[in-house]
């Protein structure tokens, strides 16, 4: 995997992850508990490794937390570490004083927002864009796998949750958020 | 009934090119808000921007725009604000338009201490042009044009901004725009000159300052109900920290300092834009238009 595009040689390398030449993808420790259950089920349908898709669901967590703030921690207690919720006005997460004790989320964070992380830890790059016209990036691309990452792990996600909890998650995600979430 | 300004208002007819997940999504969400929560009508706002992926911000967003070269938005909007000072004149550009080329317009336009707000998206490096290291990006980052990791330490804007006599510093993260757009409402109301260094993360060319490389070292100052950003030795230290600390929220600020528009002996007599070209002897007018033309 050349190096010339600012990688950090501290993220470890998985072997097999995704198509040949794949990006040095994130891994996370699998957490015991549903969270196993949900990386297995992930990886299945993402084509990824266990330490992969476990890394994408802490991914798809953060962005939860971010957007819906306590309306998410309520509904995901019980199901994923403390410290995989702490966010903001939490006393340990990131942002911490920034907001007052309640965190209603924010309602500034779209779809774009929402993947973001996701799209940054894949490769987009080597290939060419259609769609801007001969450039090398494949952005475009891996916004869709984005897509069908994040859907994989709210599919997993609503397995460990009632249709009262799935409801009330999704009416404090962003409108398209939402919809994947309501479809997956 | 008065009109509401809303958040649609500024809604733009063209869809973003930005890559999919692009921090500059936040930075747009947020001014719009901000905006809005400001009740500054599109009409009253000049986005003034130069050359890069953020820069292409001025296609976005419906309000004036005027996307200038790269680098040289702060004059461009010095010149702006000069002509109409009732313009909200605001300056979005990218950590290569802003630190690189346009540096030395950076420094002179903080001392100026002209009431304008200036948003850097500071992803650090140069993504437009696809992967090349810029003034923010840190030592040792591979990249296309550093093969063997950058050679320079960073500038970091903050501590350039103090030093220059910027009267307004502040940072904060495009991962959080609720929190930016308050950022954002606060340049908007202090008169002077307001940096705004936003934490931008590049989802295409910069797999080293992701959003979580960001989020594990950022804090708000403000949590801190002992820091004053209106003392000079505590925010010192606040706009010199990077690395492993990165403080967010307003770094610094005064309000005593007169803005650069107040000394203008040619404004004496009103905003140029009011000023009815009729008032001019028939002379002065063919003169000025020869200038001109």
């Amino acid at each position: 995997m050349m190096s010339g595009r600012g990688r950090s040689d501290d993220l470890p390398l998985v072997p097999g992850a995704g198509a040949p030449g794949a990006p040095e993808t994130p891994v996370a420790r699998i957490p015991d508990g549903p969270v196993a259950d949900m990386a297995h089920q992930v990886a299945a349908a993402g084509g990824l490794l266990p330490e992969n898709a476990a890394a994408l669901i802490r991914q798809v967590v953060h962005s939860l937390v971010q957007s819906c703030g306590d309306a998410a921690r309520s509904e995901l207690e019980g199901i994923f570490p403390p410290e995989w919720l702490a966010g903001r006005g939490s006393p340990t997460g990131f942002g911490a004083g920034l907001s007052d004790a309640a965190d209603a989320g924010d309602e500034l964070i779209d779809r774009e927002i929402f993947i973001g992380r996701m799209v940054q830890a894949s490769d987009t790059e080597y290939g060419y864009d259609q769609t801007l016209g001969g450039l090398d990036l494949i952005s475009s691309y891996r916004d869709d796998d984005a897509v069908r990452w994040v859907t994989a792990v709210f599919a997993a996600l609503k397995g460990q949750l009632d249709l009262v909890g799935c409801e009330r998650l999704a009416q404090s995600l962003p409108p398209e958020v939402a919809g994947w979430f309501r479809s997956a | 009934m008065t009109a509401t300004v809303t958040v649609k208002d500024f809604a733009g007819d063209v869809r973003p090119t930005w890559c999919p997940g692009c921090g500059d999504f936040g930075i747009l969400n947020a001014l719009k808000k901000s905006l809005a929560d400001e009740q500054i009508a599109p009409h009253e706002v000049m986005v003034v921007s130069g050359i890069g992926c953020g820069s292409k911000i001025t296609d976005y967003i419906h309000a004036n725009g005027f996307m200038t070269l790269h680098g040289r938005p702060l004059p461009v909007a010095t010149g702006i604000k000069l002509a109409n000072p009732d313009l909200q004149v605001v300056i979005i550009n990218g950590d290569g338009d802003a630190y690189g080329i346009g540096g030395n317009h950076f420094i002179h336009t903080c001392r100026r201490n002209l009431n304008l707000t200036h948003i850097v998206e500071n992803n650090q490096i140069y993504a437009l042009t696809k992967g090349q290291y810029s003034p923010t990006s840190d030592r040792g980052f591979r990249t296309t044009t550093s093969p063997d990791g950058a050679p320079e330490w960073p500038i970091i804007p903050t501590a350039l901004a103090f030093s220059a006599g910027a009267s307004f510093i502040a940072r904060t993260y495009a991962g959080s725009p609720k929190d930016m757009a308050a950022v954002f409402k606060a340049g908007l109301n202090h008169r002077g000159y307001a940096l705004i260094d936003v934490l931008q993360p590049c989802v295409t060319f910069n797999k080293v300052n992701t959003y979580e490389w960001y989020e594990e070292r950022s804090y708000d100052v403000g949590a801190d109900e002992a820091y004053d950003p209106e003392d000079r030795r505590q925010a010192w230290e606040k706009v010199s920290e990077w690395g492993d600390r990165i403080p967010l929220g307003i770094l610094y600020r005064r309000n005593d300092l007169p803005v650069y528009e107040d000394g203008v002996g040619a404004l004496d007599d009103g905003p140029v834009a009011r000023r009815s070209l009729r008032e001019l002897d028939e002379a002065t007018f063919e003169d000025l238009k020869e200038e001109l033309l």
